[in-house]
């Protein structure tokens, strides 16, 4: 225990004493979020490089997912006290569409691909606001199957495909940070190789990116960094190398 | 017997389209900002209203008071001269004629102000209470406008003549090549059946060929994953709650030739066209215009004779019965989805 | 054809007259829901309809003024019948127009005539009885007879308590002068022609007695 609470200390005492000269590309202070009276994300705070891959991990209900839409500014959770900066920009100030402008995207959980839509409008929908980021060739150069079945209902993919487009929805924003809500979850250890390659593909893009999963393995292989929360608080933060390393940690907070 | 049974379908048509076009209007602000507005029949009110208003200005008169000649009651005869004929001559008289097409023009970015006004000024500061709160302010908004247009126009209805030339009915049968005589129809009727259908056809068409009506479509989806890609929904959404006060209104400025309008006149189309969007599945556009014909339909042949000779009564509860059945064997209406005011 | 009132459209219950072979319309509704069906028969092409060789008609047999004002241009032509009219010339009606005329700008209808006879009616009945009391009053009417104010003399039968006096022919103005010119007098149906034997439509009259009030 005490190894532990001494890394933690170590680490998350280094970028806040970075803060005296520059703000971190990216950073939430003690951020408290609520779903109606229960209280789920209880003083986070984090920082996060430019380039860099965060992996938060935890239990079910440690708040990872609520720390991620509270980022994205979604109405619920509702965030009633801290700070969340992006870019020198007042992100906390933010409704979720102007996060999105000032260059957040959310993949959400449950990939919420839009019922109604082919592959087509929903990568359109994206592109309604301003600010964009890769063109609609680009997306299905990269993402051929999304090509294929461009006229098909977005709803009537497969769970990897229907990843696939929430990933390509969000690069077709103009991204400055990327929100990844267990982008494994529910899928078949084949798709989940998939969608991994896609990530590792996109990773030398240098795209800031936070990922929340279940799947901690093949996502601290994915990440430079890792948070652990646990109950609404960040009780690890260190080297993706360093949760994988430790034995006591992962089984403390993460079972594994 | 077949030209009564046609006669009788293309009424329940006529009716149909007037209660999905309502319905319509209805489902619009449903679908896109969760409120049941109780305040869609006084929209309907309010352009009836329009159309009243543009046909007051058009037959404004100058009124001189001419003390040599008595009214039959004994009081000095008001002499009256149509204003805008003085003004603008023949095409006045064309204006007077037309007032009801012409209110439609009006009708349109009045009834969006109007529309939006509402949204912004009222109804946005009760998306986040319950259903109940929402129908409540909605339904009292109604009762402020309709008390606002009755200290106005008085209570009384107000006749609209429609057109000269549209005026009367159609020989139907004729124009299909059978016996003069048998199906007619009136003109206006079958002009407001047409009128509905391009309205309706132009909302959807509007919802599944625009990049707006894109973004509506995937807001009444899912509203927060619209908002994650940086759109603003909730202006459109204020937009859409405009585009139904305007259908609501030009429904209800083609109406007033069929029925003289008085401040009332929303409320009789409410309950109905309740039953219409209930049937047809809440928040389900399809669903209501399909609804719409299908009871406008029943309500027609019900009515018969024949029918009601076997039923008494029938052509009063029909619509009632076929909700209460609809709603037993689908309980989400016909075309209605999953997690639709369920939570 | 029976409908239900308070209707706003009628149309499902016209269409089955087009083609019924019925030579006359007789349109039963009055108030609101006469405003809001006439028009519509009209729209159907009821008033210039032929039918067996005839023409069609419509006939309205309560026509007020007010439901010809909201009926507007579709009570053209269409006959009816009414009470009273203002351009009757007996002198009570020429009086009671100018005086009502003066105070309101307008001439009276049928129902302002109604209400101003009937209320003198009621204070003459009283007087007569000597007492509010309903059974009484209702004695002093049965069988009373009195000037009907342009109606000629007129007669509350004791049989039946039907009101037994002249009637007028009304015809919806084709070219009016003014707003309130809507209605035209075709003729007036005497008394003579307008009773009946009370035996007709029978029935009891039920007990004078007013009903005890609820607690």
């Amino acid at each position: 225990m005490s190894a532990i609470a001494m890394t933690s200390e170590t680490v998350v005492q280094t970028p806040a004493a970075e803060v005296e000269t520059s703000r971190p590309f990216f950073s939430v202070r003690d951020v408290h979020s609520y779903y109606g009276e229960s209280y789920i994300v209880q003083g986070v705070s984090l920082d996060i490089r430019k380039g860099e891959i965060l992996a938060l991990l935890g239990r079910n209900g440690a708040g990872k997912s609520s720390t991620l839409r509270t980022i994205a500014r979604t109405d619920s959770p509702q965030m009633r006290q801290g700070e969340i900066w992006l870019d020198d920009q007042p992100i906390h100030q933010m409704k979720s569409f102007e996060a999105a402008r000032a260059g957040i995207q959310l993949v959400p959980e449950d990939r919420r691909i839009i019922p109604g839509l082919t592959v087509e409008e929903n990568i359109a929908l994206a592109k309604v606001a301003p600010g964009h980021g890769w063109d609609v060739e680009q997306i299905y150069e990269s993402f051929p199957r999304l090509a294929e079945r461009r006229k098909q209902e977005g709803v009537t993919l497969s769970g990897g495909e229907q990843q696939m487009l929430a990933i390509a929805r969000a690069l077709a924003r103009d991204l400055k940070l990327l929100l990844l809500d267990e982008p494994y979850e529910g899928l078949a250890p084949v798709i989940v190789h998939e969608i991994e390659r896609i990530l590792h593909s996109i990773k030398p893009l240098g795209i800031t990116t936070i990922i929340v999963e279940q799947n901690a393995v093949a996502a601290l292989k994915l990440a430079d960094r890792a948070v652990i929360l646990d109950t609404g608080e960040v009780v690890f933060s260190g080297t993706a190398k360093e949760v994988l390393d430790n034995a006591e940690l992962r089984h403390e907070y993460l079972a594994i | 017997m077949f030209e009564v049974i046609f006669l009788q379908f293309l009424n329940g048509l006529d009716k149909g389209a007037a209660y999905a076009l309502i319905a319509l209007g209805l489902t619009l602000v449903f679908g896109t900002l969760g409120v049941v507005n109780f305040a869609h029949g006084a929209l309907f009110m309010l352009g009836a209203f329009t159309a009243v208003t543009v046909r007051l200005f058009l037959t404004m008169e100058t009124v001189t008071i001419d003390p040599t000649q008595l009214s039959p009651w004994g009081q000095p005869l008001e002499v009256r001269e149509p204003l805008v004929q003085a003004w603008l001559g023949d095409f006045g008289g064309v204006l007077v004629n037309y007032s009801v097409p012409v209110s439609i023009l009006i009708a349109i970015p009045i009834m969006l102000l109007i529309g939006i006004a509402l949204e912004r000024g009222i109804i946005k500061h009760f998306y986040k209470r319950p259903h109940a709160d929402q129908i409540l302010v909605t339904f009292g908004l109604a009762i402020v406008a309709q008390e606002v247009i009755k200290s106005i126009y008085g209570p009384n209805p107000i006749p609209q003549p429609m057109p000269t030339d549209l005026r009367g009915a159609a020989d139907i049968g004729a124009w299909l090549g059978m016996q003069a005589n048998i199906i007619t129809y009136p003109i206006w009727r079958l002009i407001y059946f047409l009128f509905a259908g391009i309205v309706i056809g132009a909302v959807f068409a509007f919802l599944q060929f625009t990049t707006f009506g894109m973004v509506v479509r995937a807001g009444m989806a899912d509203r927060e994953t619209v908002s994650i890609l940086g759109i603003n929904i909730d202006r459109r959404f204020t937009i859409m709650f405009g585009l139904a006060a305007v259908v609501a209104g030009l429904a209800g400025v083609m109406y007033t030739p069929l029925l003289p309008p008085n401040y009332h006149i929303g409320m009789d189309f409410l309950v109905l066209s309740f039953v219409v969007v209930v049937v047809g599945g809440m928040g389900s556009l399809p669903g209501a215009v399909l609804a719409g014909f299908l009871l406008g339909i029943l309500q027609s042949f019900a009515s018969m004779n024949q029918v009601k000779a076997i039923i008494p009564g029938i052509d009063q509860i029909i619509i009632y019965l076929v909700a209460v059945v609809i709603l037993l064997v689908r309980p989400r209406g016909l075309m209605g989805r999953r997690g639709v005011m369920e939570s | 054809m029976r409908t239900p009132l308070g209707s706003s459209d009628y149309s499902q219950y016209l269409t089955p007259i087009l083609n019924s072979g019925a030579d006359v319309l007789i349109l039963n509704h009055y108030g609101l829901d006469m405003v809001n069906s006439l028009p519509q028969a009209v729209q159907f092409g009821l008033r210039d309809r032929e039918a067996n060789g005839k023409r069609f008609e419509i006939i309205v047999p309560m026509f007020s003024e007010l439901m010809a004002k909201g009926a507007g241009e579709a009570v053209r032509g269409i006959i009816g019948t009414s009470n009273w009219h203002w351009n009757l010339q007996d002198p009570g009606s020429v009086a009671f127009t100018k005086s009502f005329g003066a105070e309101y700008g307008a001439p009276p209808s049928q129902a302002a005539h109604t209400c101003y006879v009937q209320t003198l009616l009621y204070a003459d009945a009283v007087e007569r009885a000597g007492t509010f009391y309903p059974p009484e009053v209702i004695k002093a009417l049965e069988g009373h007879e009195f000037d009907g104010m342009g109606n000629g003399k007129t007669l509350y039968r004791a049989e039946d308590h039907q009101c037994m006096k002249s009637v007028l022919v009304v015809q919806g103005n084709s070219a009016p002068t003014s707003e309130f010119d809507v209605l035209n007098i075709v003729q007036e149906v005497g008394r003579d022609t307008t009773t009946y034997d009370p035996a007709i439509f029978g029935g009891e009259l039920g007990p004078a007695e007013p009903a005890p009030l609820c607690a």
